[in-house]
């Protein structure tokens, strides 16, 4: 599965430029340009009050019936009192440039790490979303729930 | 008190979707600085347009979206600014197209401000070009602004309209052409009735990247018209050369066109500590013909994004 998923990444096609870096930089670098389309397209939501916020959305964006529909909540629903259920999803986010295969596995550890630290008891990977960008390059974003 | 209270309760009351794709960002940066200024000698605290805003979208189709920047900056040292804690920046609602362009309206930089891209290395700091170099980094009130799509390329197009709202003054209009490529920027910008009514201000840009070299010339002619704004020139030149977290900056400049016969010049160093947070020192050293005495600023500061 990490082989394919590895291989999928590689065999997007990512360009070797740094526009992906230029791009996501601070928004607040971003923000004294006239670069709109950067400065709105650009996914700063990785972590803190933003990943929180996106969490809130991405959580009333869902129906009960895509929520019934999904197999995880008959997994959580034992032994979790109503304030752990309440949980936003969270989500950790990175931009997939070229890079060479061990590159990427550092990428991902990384994002392993910060869903470690969020969740000391544990995490499942509710799902692992590749996002098409400009330039052929894509967005990973993992949906994750505490245990 | 009450004042922070009031957006916590709007937050509150607001639907999650009003969340959907907002982000908060700003920077910290605050300085402890030596100043020389009239003869007068004084040790500072000073922020450094230290700012916080808030940023979202919302999809309206395959190409459209709905975008809208609140920015507002923060005093860090003293905590208002000519009693206001929190003081406009830039400001919009607009609407996006992929393939049409932008077009937004509120209050923002004029594209002749934003054409000198990042050649300003002490942007913020008492170097900054609008201190003696110009008068035209401007933030204008009520304008409406068009900017051409990332579709076209290497090229990028911004003209803004100005309404004054007073019937006995002309509207003012800005506008830029760039061009960047690889590390070649330049740029092209022309204001009209923007600083003062009458007036009329060209400025030409351009920054070259050669690795770690980043190099950056300013030209500006300004006609004031009948304006009570002052006919001539300016110029300003910088350097900045990254040295693994290091970085080392000089820019010097002089003009007629902001104070008469005015000069400047800076040299300052930033310490990358990490991806949000550099330390970073500077001096700067201003005189003109007006001045009886030269301005010298010497600190050192802390930057922090998020």
């Amino acid at each position: 599965m990490k082989l394919n998923v590895l291989l999928l990444a590689l065999s997007l096609g990512i360009s070797s430029n740094s526009w992906a870096e230029e791009e996501c930089e601070f928004a607040v670098d971003m923000s004294d340009s006239h670069d709109f389309e950067d400065f709105h397209n650009c996914e700063q939501v990785t972590s803190g009050l933003n990943q929180l916020l996106k969490g809130l959305a991405d959580g009333e964006k869902k129906s009960p019936l895509q929520a019934t529909s999904k197999a995880p909540a008959t997994k959580l629903a034992p032994q979790k009192d109503t304030l752990e259920l309440a949980k936003p999803e969270r989500k950790n986010a990175i931009l997939l440039r070229h890079q060479a295969p061990d590159s990427l596995d550092a990428q991902r550890l990384e994002l392993l790490v910060q869903m470690t630290e969020a969740c000391p008891q544990g995490f499942s990977i509710e799902a692992e979303e590749y996002r098409p960008r400009a330039n052929h390059a894509f967005l990973l974003t993992y949906q994750y729930r505490c245990l | 008190m009450k004042n922070l209270l009031l957006p916590l309760g709007l937050a509150a009351a607001l639907p999650l979707s009003a969340f959907a794709d907002v982000t908060v960002y700003g920077k910290a940066s605050v300085s402890f600085q030596s100043t020389d200024e009239a003869g007068d000698t004084t040790t500072e605290v000073v922020s450094n347009a230290s700012r916080i805003g808030v940023k979202g979208s919302e999809s309206l189709s395959d190409d459209l979206k709905a975008i809208y920047k609140f920015e507002f900056e923060v005093q860090i040292d003293d905590g208002d600014k000519n009693g206001e804690t929190f003081t406009q920046r830039n400001i919009y609602a607009g609407l996006q197209s992929k393939t049409k362009g932008t077009v937004i309206i509120g209050k923002f930089d004029t594209p002749l401000k934003v054409a000198q891209k990042k050649i300003d290395l002490f942007s913020d700091l008492e170097g900054d070009i609008k201190s003696i170099l110009t008068k035209n980094e401007n933030r204008e009130s009520n304008s409406l602004m068009y900017s051409s799509p990332k579709a076209w390329g290497a090229v990028k197009a911004s003209v803004a309209y100005i309404a004054k709202e007073d019937d006995a003054v002309d509207d003012g209009t800005s506008m830029s052409i760039a061009y960047s490529e690889g590390g070649i920027y330049a740029a092209l910008a022309y204001d009209q009735n923007v600083e003062a009514e009458d007036a009329e201000v060209l400025r030409l840009v351009t920054q070259l990247n050669f690795g770690a070299l980043q190099l950056g010339a300013l030209y500006e002619d300004q006609d004031a018209g009948s304006s009570s704004l002052l006919d001539g020139d300016a110029w300003m030149l910088s350097a900045k050369y990254k040295l693994g977290k290091l970085a080392l900056k000089v820019q010097l400049g002089e003009s007629d066109t902001s104070k008469s016969g005015a000069e400047t010049f800076s040299v300052g160093a930033d310490y990358i500590l990490s991806k949000q947070t550099k330390i970073y020192t500077y001096y700067t050293h201003e005189e003109a013909d007006s001045m009886l005495d030269d301005n010298d600023y010497a600190g050192v500061g802390i930057e922090l994004k998020f």
